[in-house]
């Protein structure tokens, strides 16, 4: 159980806090709803550019690390589809400089040529880093385009080209931050050895005169379910064959976001899993396999990933997967099975509960998705797949016809 | 409207709110309990946190240094979980796995180590299971042939990456290709060993007189007892005698620039670095902070030249990787093609503006404000106090060893640190990798 409290100032900012007597640190983190989903497609990779713009200084603090250094606290952040998160870890004592630097670069961001042009470089080499020069580095930009057509998850976060880092102006940032970087649209959580009743009138000092922003109507087009197989197939720099298999998985707040998670469990999690066992150690088609969900809040992908052994067929390689996945689809689960998820879903839930930036990070989460009360019924929406509900989920969810496959030849 | 920006200029906001120093005196390393297991095994032990969970790790004399031949020790750890006499690979992954958690093995160059992070109430059967491995593991010959095929794929893919590349050029130059700090996997190393290997080295190191322990967490007498009951009857077993190893080059500066078989590489990956020294010598705490001001933080020069000045790269930082019996430094980052001529000459200017102009005092004030403030992240919660819990018993440290870094982080003199730079950031000593 994650206890918090909660309190809305008259700006719309959203305040969570949770109190942890066993710490002289205080973990401070601003969740701002937007993402890459906010992005229009002729200009990508706006989300995460700005990210990176919220270090280049603001009206009274010329320069956010600086300040947070000296105060002992050490920060960062990240931007993913739906979100993006700062935190900062600092001495409890030293709680209001933490305030202070995210209200004041909420209430008044310095945003100026030379930080524009120099995070755009940093994102370009990033893009290179990250997408280009690492083997399989560009495999979201194959793999989200072939499953979403109308959402705008087709959006690798870190953009689709970097000319559109690039190209991006002075004028667009300005006007981002003045659309997203309002309080009504944050959610501002803490943890530490503090209360509500202690928290509140500092949030209120450093925050309370921030005005709001417009109302933001946020509507998604939601990805309708995919009605026939789609196959890509593409040649790259990278030294092995990799194969990619990816469904449409469940939304955050749906049951089924449950289901997905365990069956990612059964197919991949440890050493003991299905796929690796049967599909690496015994028949060896491939070196490496994995499944997993990318865990957005609308619905995200199941995404099941392999690289091939040298003597593999992409054919005979994805056969064997779909035989896999046939089993799951018809053969209930042992019991010993389905113990064995339970006790992993309490092992996480348990140990999810113990880092403050973890807990505040969580908080935000929940929060910023709608319903922070949503924390602590985690366990209990887990409880409430029962072995046959999986089943008939894996028979919905493993589709051929909903399948999109990429197959990734490596080099020459 | 006149009267709203009157508003905002009177904003609270104008004045930042004071900052305390963290006072020295509240970051106290906690003291271990050690007990001593029925066979002699030292086990430290912590209790912290409030969740009941635990972490154990059971650190073997068993790493690179005590190999007779090279990746003895890395094999034969990845190799433990293989299978026993009882048990199959599959069996007792799925054993494990049941209680919601996973063995990690850990192949170092100074021990190799099982560490395992689970429930309290699940810690008895993973002690019956560590025990299992501990004292049966048998080494399968195909088990053996599917991990050699596995790793070489995985080796594969990582000699197309510039950074892993430049990575074990650095290494190997600075200790030698035959040294075991020094030496790099190769696909000929794989196929060298065979399971008899393994099954010997096994038997040589992995027992209680080469064995220590690390224990954190919801820990009691019922723990403890537990403990013993299993680990305490691990077979005592010889020390392991360390091989002759070749002496470590004599440090001399070098340039290497290579070029990975790849179209299109974006980005040239930079290594530059030296030998140093292990955590006994005499300048390690200072070298400390002298490597925070110049690439160990995110406010570093380093960081905030190539970065945030020049956005020639998405990161660069420096560290200082020290090992039992010795240690290095060396920095890291990937640069554009076309800024990596200029970005090796900043980074050879940064060091050489330590080694002639003092740090400013703002600069060496708000270093040591982060240190004290990593520090006590370091000291909090049952993850960062467990983690250091097993640095410290890895390397018999004693609380006194952070204590005396922390007070030489506050009381360093630019003086004294410029000194350290004109030692160790001598462009004739440093050996520069370019991977393109």
């Amino acid at each position: 159980m994650t206890k918090f409290e909660t309190a809305q100032l008259a700006n719309g900012l959203q305040l969570v806090v949770h109190q942890d007597i066993n710490t002289p640190l205080a973990a401070v983190c601003v969740t701002y709803k937007v993402g890459t989903r906010d992005e229009e497609l002729h200009r990508t990779g706006f989300a995460h550019l700005f990210e990176h713009l919220m270090f280049g200084g603001s009206k009274n603090a010329p320069n956010f690390d600086d300040e947070i250094q000296q105060a002992g606290g050490e920060n960062n952040a990240f931007t993913n589809q739906d979100f993006t998160v700062y935190y900062q870890t600092l001495p409890l004592t030293n709680i209001e400089t933490a305030l202070w630097l995210e209200a004041d670069r909420m209430a008044d961001l310095r945003l100026n040529k030379k930080s524009l042009s120099t995070q755009q470089k940093v994102v370009v080499e990033e893009f290179k880093e990250t997408c280009l020069n690492e083997p399989y580095g560009d495999v979201w930009h194959h793999l989200s385009p072939l499953v979403y057509t109308q959402h705008p998850y087709k959006i690798p976060t870190i953009g689709l080209t970097f000319e559109h880092i690039e190209q991006a102006s002075l004028d667009d940032v300005k006007r981002f931050f003045q659309r997203f970087y309002r309080p009504n649209n944050a959610v501002l959580s803490i943890v530490g050895n503090i209360n509500l009743a202690t928290a509140l009138p500092l949030v209120e000092k450093w925050f309370g005169d921030i005005p709001a922003g417009e109302n933001l109507d946020k509507n998604y087009p939601q990805e309708p379910p995919l009605v026939e197989p789609r196959h890509l197939r593409v040649k790259s720099n990278a030294p092995v064959n990799a194969i990619f298999i990816s469904f449409l998985a469940s939304p955050r707040t749906a049951l089924g976001y449950y289901a997905d998670d365990l069956l990612s469990d059964i197919l991949a999690e440890g050493e003991a899993a299905r796929l690796y066992q049967h599909l690496v150690k015994e028949q060896q088609i491939f070196t490496e396999i994995d499944a997993y969900t990318t865990e957005n809040v609308d619905a995200g992908l199941f995404v099941i990933e392999a690289k091939l052994a040298d003597n593999q067929t992409f054919e005979a390689a994805e056969a064997a997967i779909w035989k896999e996945l046939e089993v799951l689809k018809s053969e209930k689960l042992s019991a010993h099975e389905w113990q064995k998820l339970q006790n992993r879903v309490e092992h996480d839930l348990v140990f999810e509960e113990i880092s403050i930036n973890n807990k505040a990070i969580n908080l935000g989460f929940y929060a910023a998705l709608g319903d922070i009360e949503q924390i602590n019924k985690e366990a209990d929406l887990y409880k409430q797949i029962s072995p046959e509900f999986l089943q008939n989920y894996a028979q919905q969810l493993f589709n051929p016809q909903s399948a999109a496959t990429l197959w990734y030849e490596k080099g020459e | 409207m006149p009267q709203n920006c009157i508003l905002i200029n009177m904003s609270v906001r104008n004045t930042p709110p004071n900052i305390s120093a963290v006072p020295i005196r509240s970051l106290q390393v906690p003291k271990a309990e050690i007990v001593r297991l029925d066979n002699g095994i030292l086990a430290h032990y912590l209790p912290i946190g409030e969740q009941e969970v635990i972490k154990l790790e059971l650190i073997f004399a068993a790493g690179r240094w005590q190999e007779p031949r090279k990746m003895l020790s890395r094999l034969t750890a990845k190799m433990l979980k293989m299978g026993t006499n009882r048990s199959t690979a599959a069996e007792l992954a799925d054993k494990l796995e049941y209680f919601g958690t996973k063995l990690k093995i850990n192949d170092e160059f100074d021990s190799s180590s099982l560490q395992v992070f689970c429930l309290k109430r699940h810690f008895e059967p993973i002690l019956g299971l560590i025990m299992e491995i501990l004292t049966e593991a048998n080494f399968p010959p195909d088990e053996l042939q599917t991990l050699i095929k596995r790793n070489k794929e995985r080796l594969k893919v990582d000699l197309t990456k510039g950074d892993f590349v430049a990575y074990r050029c650095l290494t190997e130059k600075i200790f030698g290709s035959q040294h075991p700090y020094g030496y790099n996997s190769s696909f000929e190393l794989y196929d060298s060993l065979q399971a008899e290997d393994l099954k010997l080295f096994y038997q040589q190191t992995y027992t209680a007189v080469n064995c220590k322990i690390a224990l954190s967490g919801k820990i009691d007498e019922q723990v403890l007892h537990l403990l013993n009951q299993y680990l305490g009857k691990l077979r005592s077993g010889q020390p392991v005698e360390i091989p002759p190893h070749p002496n470590v080059p004599a440090i001399k500066g070098e340039k290497l620039q290579l070029f990975l078989d790849k179209k299109d590489n974006m980005q040239t990956s930079i290594r530059i670095g030296r030998r140093l020294f292990n955590k006994n010598h005499p300048d390690f705490a200072g070298f400390h902070v002298l490597n925070t001001v110049f690439g160990g933080y995110f406010g570093a020069r380093l960081m905030q030249n190539l970065r945030e000045d020049k956005g020639y790269t998405y990161g660069a930082y420096s560290s200082v990787d020290d090992l039992a019996q010795d240690g290095y430094f060396y920095l890291d980052t990937e640069v554009g093609q076309g800024v990596k001529v200029d970005a090796v000459a900043q980074i050879y200017q940064e060091m050489e503006i330590l080694t002639e102009k003092l740090i400013p005092k703002s600069e060496l004030e708000m270093v040591r404000s982060y240190l004290m403030g990593s520090f006590l992240n370091a000291l909090d919660g049952f993850f960062n106090v467990s983690n250091l819990l097993s640095d410290m018993v890895k390397a018999n440290l004693q609380p006194d060893f952070f204590h005396n870094l922390i007070a030489v982080s506050q009381s360093i003199t630019s003086k004294e640190l410029r000194e350290l730079a004109r030692t160790y950031f001598d462009k004739n000593q440093l050996i520069e990798v370019l991977v393109s």
